[in-house]
């Protein structure tokens, strides 16, 4: 086989499996699945318009091939989602969730719904599965676009497959003001010291970096915002915040969430 | 920005087969929109404990109704994974947004295997 055709091989089954990497755990749970049941069909494709689109900037930062140039990123980012439908329908049959007298209309909610997750690890494939960690400097703005993104992406990672579950309403109904007041502290002080001082990779970098929100507290409250804003859009995408909610009920819920939605999106800013 | 696919070859069928199948799905979905508006029970069974005594396994398992509509006569069936032992019980009535627990009791050395329960049938009262 020639090297380039061999080069292009390699760089698909590194998407394959940084999208398997990244959202096998999404890809088994099942409230997941019940998404196809209950989602409207234009909440599902903004949902995926909106992966489409974070896809494309994580393109940007890492990729699954090295050689993409800009103009390439879009292109990338629609095969890492239409890989990651294929990829969602074999393992929603595998694991016997579908089959072939299932309703279609169900089979695409529920096979778009997972294709996103699937197209982020696609994207994020060189930076997972650490063959090329990406070490040049970033410019100002580009690197506040950056974290923000990632926390974004690291957000809906870890919140979708939490938001559907009945667990977040169950532990917010209970939880006080006092228990809620204690969630926010350790949201913050957790992502703080995730990215700050644990001394992951790519920490040093982290302090170097020029940017509105780079110094490491204004990072850490600014991606709490985002984190909480991603949790509430998750559970709103999922219909647990309506009309009908009651604000206290929605806030509890959105500061539960907020906590693996804001660990999620610090190790996604640890990624790049 | 020209959406030009890539060159090479691998990457370009990649592409085109990619895109394909975005839009196919974006057609489906919207093709097949209008079953989904109308209002159906979601009711979907789930083992949450087993316990193991000797040859038998007691399997728990809870039956939720996460649809816009009750459902009634949902008959819930506990087995073993490879469907050598089973056990069907019936709801009566499992009303919108509600949980219903049950027990159901397995016998035989395969019943040392983690049981599944699944939805056989319900009716729409």
């Amino acid at each position: 086989m020639a090297s380039t055709e061999q080069n292009e091989l390699e760089c698909l089954i590194r998407g394959l499996c940084g999208g398997f990497v990244f959202a096998i755990p999404v890809i088994y749970t099942m409230e997941v699945w019940w998404l196809g049941h209950a989602t409207p069909a234009w909440k599902v494709a903004l949902f995926v318009l909106l992966g489409l689109t974070l896809a494309t900037g994580l393109n940007a930062v890492s990729g699954f091939r090295e050689d993409a140039e800009p103009k390439e990123y879009l292109m990338d980012a629609i095969t890492a989602l239409g890989m990651g439908a294929l990829v969602a329908w074999v393992m929603l049959w595998a694991l016997g969730v579908v089959d072939w007298e299932a309703a279609p209309e169900l089979v695409i909610r529920q096979v778009m719904v997972l294709s996103v997750p699937i197209a982020f690890g696609f994207s994020l494939a060189r930076s997972l599965l650490g063959e090329n960690h990406v070490e040049e400097e970033a410019t100002a703005l580009g690197a506040d676009a950056q974290d923000l993104a990632m926390t974004v992406i690291g957000g809906i990672f870890v919140g979708l497959s939490l938001a559907p579950t009945e667990e977040i309403l169950q532990v917010s109904l209970q939880a006080g003001w006092v228990r809620l007041a204690a969630v926010v502290g350790i949201s913050i002080v957790l992502s703080h010291a995730l990215i700050f001082l644990a001394n992951f990779s790519g920490q040093t970098r982290r302090h170097r970096s020029a940017g509105m929100i780079q110094s490491p507290w204004g990072e850490t409250f600014v991606c709490y915002v985002v984190s909480l804003a991603v949790a509430w859009g998750l559970l709103w995408f999922m219909g647990f915040v309506g009309t009908e909610a009651a604000p206290g009920e929605v806030l509890g819920m959105v500061v539960m969430l907020g906590l693996p939605v804001t660990i999620g999106g610090a190790a996604g800013r640890l990624l790049v | 920005m020209t959406m030009k696919p890539p060159q090479r070859q691998i990457e370009r069928a990649a592409f085109w087969l990619s895109l394909g199948i975005v839009v196919l799905l974006f057609i489906g979905m919207l093709w097949t929109e209008a079953p989904f508006e109308t209002d159906e029970p979601l009711v979907a069974a789930t083992i949450t404990r087993v316990e193991h005594h000797g040859d038998r396994a007691i399997a728990y398992y809870e039956v939720r109704n996460r649809g816009e509509r009750a459902a009634s006569e949902v008959v819930v069936r506990v087995a073993t994974p490879d469907g050598s032992q089973h056990v069907d019980q019936t709801i009566a009535h499992l009303p919108t947004g509600t949980v219903q627990e049950g027990v159901a009791l397995l016998y035989g050395p395969s019943s040392h295997t983690r049981p599944v329960a699944r939805i056989l049938g319900y009716q729409i009262p």
